[in-house]
């Protein structure tokens, strides 16, 4: 075992390695190409055994991974804003035939309008997919994420395809100190022989990805969707196991001086850093305020959220997504978590860090501010709110602004 | 010069039954790739006319899968990598089969990928000139003229449209690629089809094969004229057969004779009936053009 | 449509194995354009209309060519193929 100070896609390149994945093909984008160039690196020394693939487009990246994933082989692609947007279609193929295929998703904005930055509307967009999706929020978590996710994907129980996400620039490009395990232990851990079967094989031909005719489409999707909810029973278990096997313990989500807490704060991915300093500051000077990190954003991990929730007076969820017109992501999900718990507490969504602004500890005290305001008034006036815009140039610009929007 | 067919295994390795139209050369086009290669084959097709008649009646019996449209090339890369980082690839045939539209439109972004990067494998496109399995919208590939039901040219009364634009010439976009072979062939030639197939199959790496396939629904004759159209497509030089390697035109086959008049090729199709002497004309200046253009290409004429 | 593979056992993924009989053509009527008759004395087993026959219905053998007529779309390209014209296409109503 080793310490290394290196990147998010460091990390993630360093764990693809230590998996012994056997096919990688990814199209560079910002802020992603480390990692395809740090594998590549490590192809062209021979630290890694695997055919690059160097496609012409992310849907190619995909579909790649597909046709390695049907002849048995373990396959990686990277890749995160539009061009997670490009594979869509292969993405939801993917899941469809049931294949066990890891994903780096180096959070960036989708376009609209242009930018390279950092929020989650990306990853978000494709939670209907059927691909399970990890958070991470720091450079070891991003590590231990990749091997727990070919694990997780490729258990007989699970066969589903996994995002593992981490904050585009925030984590990709964060340096930090990871402890890499030794091969062997790590060998231990993901059997590199996951027991599937390939699927394209001239000893034992087969027809794949037939058309599913009404009659029987519902039943797949079923299939699907409970497999994925297996999926959390294998999570803890695997977890478990990491743990015992390296040390350190992830969970699906991770609940922080929730005791006795008035208000909650739920988030996900590199920000819940800085919200961690922020509730541990805020608690010392006896404010009743705690943090409920999600890691696992699919399968969502609804009876554990509900039951942490439940004493709360208020939940302040904050979002690096908006859906237009409607609220965030995670929003929406806490919310289906509260409907049958009674009382309900109140419930806020701040919409914040889109675009690659920062979430900095100004941003979350102005989240728990506005929260504290509607406990006091005893309801929402507004459910979503804007705590790090730009209120002075939103008036320029026309807008009727609101206090702490 | 092609295949004897007495040297092929009586047993086909496509299953009993039949769905789609009567007549399909598409179907054929399969079919023949198929008896060449033997089962040792791992077989990809597009979306299309293939994949809507090659399931559960007349099926593959090689192992089979149905890719994304514009990806046939890019899951057949995945293949060819896969099977490579697993010490498996020897010995087997990775064949692709798709139609004009994964080819020449929406799939043609990934087959120029898997081209350039050199992946091995022996990819048939069967160019039936358009979308036929949704209905015959026009594709890059139609015939210039054409009445499609996207180009639909009026014949009663109203405005005229405009049949398709120029076709896009795949196997001079293919051998640009310099891969090591790139041929076009014609169910009306089966012994020089199989002599193809098989000889991209001893390649080590990207083969492409071009064939016009007459598509006698959409395309307007009986089902039973199928190869008598596709021979006209080869005597007219509307479809010339030929062979490049390596970026090299180093064959021209049945060349012997003249070429006949295009009129003869679009006067079995009714989806030509609207055409003007003129346009007629057009095309064949399109088919002299090009036969003048291949014979200078050719590497040792 | 009944998928009988997909009854028995938990597909997983959609996937089948090779089709090899006709469990998907059970009750469906194949409409067939026209019947070849085939004149076996005039055949030289050229093989041209078993290699072209987009159904495979034409089967080859040591004692010859037999015709399968349940495949047999009846589209009369072996017919129009055969250098000794030894299949004619007889209309088929059925």
């Amino acid at each position: 075992m080793s310490r290394q100070y290196m990147s998010g896609c460091q990390a993630v390149a360093s764990a693809v390695s230590l998996a012994e994945a056997d096919v990688i093909a990814a199209y560079p984008i910002t802020p992603q190409t480390s990692i395809v160039e740090s594998l590549a690196s490590m192809v062209a020394k021979g630290t890694l055994q695997a055919q690059m693939v160097h496609v012409e487009s992310e849907h190619s990246a995909m579909s790649v991974c597909v046709g390695a994933a049907c002849v048995g082989a373990r396959p990686f692609t990277a890749t995160c804003g539009q061009g997670l947007a490009y594979m869509k279609e292969p993405v939801f193929w993917a899941s469809g035939l049931r294949l066990p295929i890891v994903m780096a998703v180096t959070n960036r904005s989708l376009l609209g309008p242009n930018t390279i930055f950092c929020d989650h509307q990306d990853s978000v967009s494709t939670r209907d997919s059927g691909w399970m999706q990890l958070y991470a929020e720091t450079c070891q978590e991003t590590f231990d994420s990749i091997l727990l996710a070919y694990r997780i994907a490729e258990d007989a129980r699970v066969q589903l395809p996994i995002m593992v996400c981490l904050d585009g620039f925030f984590l990709s490009h964060l340096y930090e100190a990871v402890e890499i395990p030794e091969r062997e232990s790590v060998r231990r851990f993901l059997p590199k022989v996951p027991g599937r079967q390939p699927m394209l094989d001239p000893a034992d031909p087969k027809l794949l990805n037939v058309l599913v005719p009404p009659d029987y489409y519902t039943e797949f999707e079923y299939d699907k969707h409970h497999s994925m909810l297996q999926a959390a029973t294998c999570m803890d278990e695997v977890f478990e196991e990491f743990h015992g096997g390296f040390g350190r313990r992830l969970s699906r989500i991770e609940p922080f001086q929730l005791e006795g807490a008035d208000i909650v704060l739920v988030a996900m991915g590199s920000m819940t850093g800085t919200i961690r300093a922020v509730v541990r500051a805020m608690r010392a000077e006896g404010a009743r305020v705690g943090l409920l990190k999600v890691r696992s954003f699919r399968p969502f991990p609804e009876a554990e959220v509900r039951e942490l929730l439940r004493g709360a007076k208020a939940v302040a969820v904050l979002d690096r997504s908006i859906s237009f017109g409607s609220t965030g992501a995670l929003f929406q999900e806490v919310v289906r978590c509260l409907y049958p718990v009674e009382p309900k507490p109140l419930a806020i969504d701040f919409i914040v860090g889109l675009g690659g602004r920062d979430v900095g500890p100004a941003t979350v005290c102005k989240a728990i501010e506005s929260t504290q305001q509607a406990i006091v008034r005893g309801r929402v006036d507004r459910d979503v709110m804007w705590p790090d815009a730009r209120t002075d140039l939103l008036r320029r610009w026309g807008w009727e602004t609101h206090d702490g929007d | 010069m092609g295949i004897d067919l007495k040297s092929l295994p009586d047993e086909q390795l496509v299953g009993v039954g039949r769905s789609g139209c009567a007549g399909c050369a598409a179907v054929l086009v399969a079919r023949l790739a198929l008896r060449a290669l033997g089962p040792q084959t791992i077989m990809i097709s597009a979306t299309g006319c293939v994949i809507s008649n090659f399931t559960h009646a007349g099926s593959p019996l090689v192992p089979f899968m149905h890719s994304l449209l514009p990806g046939a090339a890019s899951l057949t890369a995945g293949v060819d990598a896969g099977l490579t980082a697993l010490g498996k690839r020897a010995g087997i045939n990775l064949l692709v089969i798709a139609g004009d539209g994964g080819t020449a439109d929406i799939g043609l972004q990934a087959l120029s990928g898997a081209a350039e990067r050199g992946h091995r494998f022996i990819y048939v496109c069967y160019d039936n000139e358009g979308y036929m399995n949704t209905g015959g919208q026009r594709s890059g590939t139609t015939s210039h003229e054409a009445t499609t039901a996207t180009t639909p040219v009026a014949t009663a009364g109203g405005p005229q449209g405009r049949g398709a634009g120029r076709k896009k010439d795949m196997p001079l976009i293919m051998a640009a690629h310099g891969i090591p072979y790139v041929a076009t062939a014609s169910v009306a030639y089966p012994r020089d089809f199989l002599r193809k197939v098989k000889k991209a199959a001893s390649l080590d790496g990207p083969s492409y094969l071009h064939v016009l396939t007459p598509c006698n629904y959409h395309w307007g004759f009986a089902e039973g004229l199928s190869i008598r159209v596709a021979k006209m497509a080869v005597q007219t030089r509307v479809a010339p057969l030929v062979e490049w390697e390596d970026g090299r035109l180093t064959n021209i086959s049945f060349q012997d004779h003249d070429g006949r008049p295009v009129a003869e090729y679009v006067k079995m199709q009714s989806r030509f009936r609207h055409l003007t002497e003129d346009q007629v004309n057009v095309l064949q200046t399109q088919a002299d053009m090009q036969w003048q253009h291949l014979r200078r290409m050719r590497v040792n004429d | 449509m009944r998928v009988p593979e997909w009854e028995s056992r938990r597909p997983t993924a959609p996937w089948l194995p090779v089709v090899r009989d006709r469990r998907y053509l059970d009750g469906l009527t194949i409409h067939r354009v026209g019947k070849p008759v085939f004149t076996a004395a005039e055949c030289t087993m050229c093989a041209l209309c078993w290699i072209l026959c987009p159904d495979g219905a034409i089967a080859r053998g040591p004692d010859g060519l037999t015709f399968d007529f349940e495949d047999c779309r009846g589209c009369g390209i072996c017919a129009a193929e055969c250098p000794r014209h030894a299949i004619t296409m007889l209309e088929d109503a059925g």
